[in-house]
């Protein structure tokens, strides 16, 4: 036995002797890989360049690989047999994919690929040529398989050459290939970080709408394949961070293909290849890992080109936000200050309409400059907000719920205010002028945000990652839209006719609408029950019987003298002051954060135990909710509670994270804004097994769940038992 | 597992230490061999990549060379159970057995821990650890990326090369080298 362990140079042969019992396995009968040979034309033209292709056909869920095949693997070699005096070129390689296999990342093809090579018939050649394709290759999928395909083709000579069958095939295969970059690029190096920064600076407009970007480096050792490549785009710039891989190499030209995806289905991938010359090195190389959830791991790209900010031009966000604004008005945390609008036009169906109508547009306008502003000083002062965040506070919360409480009685008729002394809330009904119309528009304007946040997510997120003139102004688009069905209102006569005539059904109208109000009161007090627990139940009860006694003191006081006349409002002001006081001082651990009993087993989400799911390949389904955020409420009613969804992710290991932003949580917000996001719902599918994250719509329904579901296991299906 | 919060192993770092099973139910502790160049050699019996280099001898010589050099060679197996090339401890001493190996032990790794510690991509995937503990190598056998048995003879090979430069008392030249093979066949 020694004898075969002597280093010799019949290694092979005595190896074949002494284990012909492991090499007999090495080949096996059947064959993962169908390869055959077709040409672009149906002959060949003597002194002119022909297009082959090598056909790989792989079995499904087996691949193939890319010239550089990642962490493991080997690409595809091709020995040509041709006529004297034929050239074959290189292999034009298709843009590879991502293969993620456990924790490595390979580059490669699955399905049907095309290998492109040009061959140069010789200018004598006559009759008919032969050109015969010896294709060794590694197939794999759970296991891999090195074997051999033998294809070879006979095509006439002629003077000219008509399209083949093929001729389609090959054309697409061709246009698909990666063209030269119509820009430059550079890299830089942060060593400390192990970090590289690739820079690519393109023609305008090549980088809008993209939704993906992946660098495939051409050789092994520079890059890190599985990292994530978190990314920015602003202008015709990409700031590509990539992780240095094993080597640290870094070499004067960083070669690769960028892949760019805009959208989704065939064509949505173009590539470009990359020359990237080495510039002087950089401290903010790596800088964007930052930004990413917490890890280098993970794969086809999706995540990492999900980091950064929403793609997309300022123009288009500004109209969205405009559209949101409009949609906004239909919203439940909207209506009741909405229809008491209504409600103030068909009052005073006089004229002065326009002046209302622009006041409320000024007031909902400021308001949101406002809003504006304070979150870009914020930001500024990097502290990690999202949109919604005054609703975590719960002072804001008690009084909010208690301002609508009052307007609720105020419109039930409990009580009248007399000389506008109270908040702006009173002016709301009591004050049909221009100034009171501004307070509404600022009234609207606040309720409007819990319902902005799942409306708007993109736009603000867009805005939150953008220069302060873009948040401003995609800000000041969402309050003209969400202005605009009033003071269009306002402004035609026509409309205002649709508007019924004043009369004796106003008087219960008023009182049927306080009950929206009322309504919004309770949900808010629902909201303060799971930020602060049963104490800021209390502080509400207390804050409201407080409000409740003084209003039926000033009504009780309204023909008193004057100092007898201020003791309601000074006791009211006392009774919101204790129960802010109280709201404020509530002990968090009272509150209820399972207050939402569901047939889903969930826990809570923290990014350790995403990373933790993540590396051990589980799919995870990650809701990121708020008590205050209906739109989150109404889709965990109506898509998440069913047992059908629950049975979906029971059958698909599928874990289910809940992120709580009821009360401010810095890695939600991360989180979010990992995904350019400002604010709730946000709904991720991490479909498993290292493939890239899913971003659901922001509103939900269970097939549309259990679809996502469906089809993510089946896409994953090949790529589960992926090898190599 | 991760890039960028999991430092992976590096060479010219310390080698991270480790305490796994062998095929003989005894614990290996890699700090155990302080004093000593131990190779690392990730393997799965059903790669082909493997086959190659136990098929034409090329591996078993290395180990032979190196138990006359009193280099420590341990054997990793982070095969999955149910994935390929998983084995049990009597399934590792079959092997070492049929195929006339001469590991000083086969670690068994079925939860890829040592793997992951390693950051092994492939097997084969070497790493060599000098008697200081250091990593000095991490990479391919050799620089021949195929399965062909026959091209283990005109092939350049890392490992022989580094460990003669350290029996020479000499840094490793070729420290870092791109690994080939199959993918190491971890848990899903």
């Amino acid at each position: 036995m020694a004898n075969c362990l002597i280093r010799s140079a019949l290694g092979a042969m005595l190896g074949t002797l002494c284990f012909g019992d492991v090499m007999a396995a090495s080949q096996p009968p059947h064959r993962h890989v169908a390869v055959d040979l077709i040409a672009a034309t149906s002959a060949a033209v003597p002194g002119k360049t022909l297009t082959l292709a090598v056909r790989e056909r792989m079995e499904p869920g087996w691949h193939t690989y890319w010239a550089n095949p990642g962490d493991s693997g080997e690409p595809t070699s091709i020995e040509w047999t041709l006529p004297d005096g034929a050239k074959a070129g290189p292999i034009l390689w298709p843009l590879p994919h991502v293969i993620p296999v456990g924790p490595l990342v390979e580059y490669g093809y699955d399905d049907e690929v095309l290998l492109l090579t040009e061959i140069e018939v010789p200018a004598g050649a006559t009759g008919s040529i032969t050109l015969a394709a010896k294709v060794s290759y590694l197939v794999c999928k759970d296991i891999c398989v090195p074997e051999n395909g033998h294809a070879e083709l006979t095509l006439p000579v002629a003077g000219e050459a008509a399209p083949s069958d093929s001729a389609g095939v090959i054309a697409k295969a061709r246009a698909a290939l990666a063209k030269p970059l119509p820009g430059t690029a550079g890299y830089a190096v942060n060593a400390a970080k192990g970090a590289l920064r690739l820079t690519v600076t393109a023609e305008p407009g090549l980088f809008d709408g993209v939704t993906e970007v992946r660098f495939y480096p051409l050789t092994w050792g520079s890059v890190s394949n599985p990292a994530a490549q978190p990314k920015k785009i602003a202008g015709g710039e990409l700031i590509l961070d990539l992780q240095q891989g094993d080597t640290k190499e870094t070499p004067a030209t960083l070669e690769g293909v960028l892949v760019l995806t805009k959208g989704s289905g065939e064509g949505a991938r173009t590539g470009y290849t990359v020359s990237a010359a080495r510039g002087p090195d950089s401290p903010s190389a790596g800088g964007l890992f930052d930004h990413t959830d917490g890890a280098g791991q993970v794969n086809s790209g999706g995540r990492a080109a999900a980091s950064g900010a929403v793609s997309g031009s300022a123009g288009i966000a500004v109209f969205f936000a405009f559209l949101g604004g409009l949609i906004l008005n239909l919203m439940p945390c909207v209506f009741p200050v909405l229809a008491l609008k209504a409600l103030g036009f068909a009052k005073a169906a006089d004229g002065g309409h326009r002046q209302q109508g622009i006041a409320y547009l000024g007031g909902v306008l400021a308001s949101f400059a406002v809003l504006a502003v304070v979150i870009a000083v914020l930001r500024q002062g990097s502290a990690a907000l999202g949109w919604g965040f005054q609703f975590q506070s719960p002072a804001f919360v008690l009084a909010l719920a208690l301002l609508f409480f009052l307007m609720g009685l105020s419109l039930s008729g409990a009580v009248s205010f007399g000389g506008g002394l109270m908040s702006a809330g009173d002016s709301l009904s009591r004050k049909p002028g221009n100034t009171g119309y501004f307070f509404t528009g600022v009234l609207a304007a606040i309720a409007a945000t819990p319902c902005t946040a799942p409306f708007m997510g993109a736009a603000i997120g867009f805005a939150m990652t953008q220069t302060i003139a873009v948040l401003v102004a995609v800000m000041l688009a969402l309050g003209l839209g969400f202005a605009a069905p009033v003071v269009a209102l306002s402004f035609s006569p026509a409309m205002q006719k649709i508007l019924p005539r004043p009369g004796a059904w106003m008087e219960t109208l008023k009182q049927v609408l306080a009950f929206p109000l009322y309504a919004t009161a309770a949900w808010l007090v629902w909201v303060l029950s799971i930020q602060t627990g049963s104490d800021g139940v209390m502080a509400a009860a207390l804050g409201t019987v407080g409000v409740g006694f003084a209003a039926w003191l000033a009504g009780k006081t309204a023909n008193a003298s004057l100092p007898v006349k201020l003791v309601a409002p000074a006791l009211g002001a006392a009774a919101v002051a204790l129960g802010l006081m109280i709201a404020m001082t509530a002990h968090t651990e009272n509150a209820a954060p399972g207050a939402e009993a569901s047939v889903l087993k969930e826990e809570p989400f923290t990014q350790a135990r995403l990373d933790e799911l993540k590396a051990q390949g589980r799919p995870v389904f990650v809701n990121l909710t708020a008590a205050w955020c209906i739109t989150c409420k109404v889709n965990e009613r109506m898509a998440l509670r069913s047992g059908e969804v629950a049975r979906a992710f029971q059958a698909g290991g599928i874990a289910y994270l809940k992120g709580d932003w009821t009360k401010a949580n810095p890695e939600i917000t991360a989180l979010l804004e990992h995904f350019g996001r400002a604010g709730v719902p946000l709904y991720l599918f991490y479909p498993g097994h290292g493939a890239s994250p899913r971003v659901l719509p922001q509103i939900l329904t269970e097939s549309l769940v259990l679809d996502e579901i469906k089809t993510q296991a089946a896409l994953l299906n090949p790529a589960l038992n992926k090898g190599a | 597992m991760t890039a960028t919060t999991h430092a992976a192993s590096e060479a010219g770092k310390p080698a991270p230490d480790f305490s796994a099973v062998d095929s003989n139910g005894k614990t290996v502790k890699l700090s155990d061999f302080r004093g000593k160049t131990v190779v690392l050699e990730w393997t799965n019996d059903g790669c082909p990549y493997v086959k190659k280099h136990y098929s034409s001898g090329n591996m078993q010589s290395l180990q032979w060379d190196a138990a006359a050099k009193g280099v420590v060679w341990l054997t990793v197996v982070s095969s999955a159970p149910g994935k390929q090339g998983h084995v049990d401890g009597a399934g590792a001493n079959g092997l070492t057995k049929s195929r006339g190996a001469a590991p000083a032990a086969v670690l068994l790794d079925p939860s890829g821990a040592i793997g992951h510690l390693y950051d092994a991509r492939t097997t084969p995937h070497m790493f060599i650890v000098n008697a200081e503990g250091t990593l000095v190598y991490m990479g391919g056998i050799d620089d021949k990326a195929d399965t062909e048995p026959a091209s283990v003879s005109g092939a350049r090979n890392y490992v022989r090369a580094a460990l003669n430069e350290m029996a020479a008392g000499k840094p490793v030249t070729e420290a870092v080298t791109r690994p080939y093979g199959c993918s190491v066949k971890y848990a899903d």
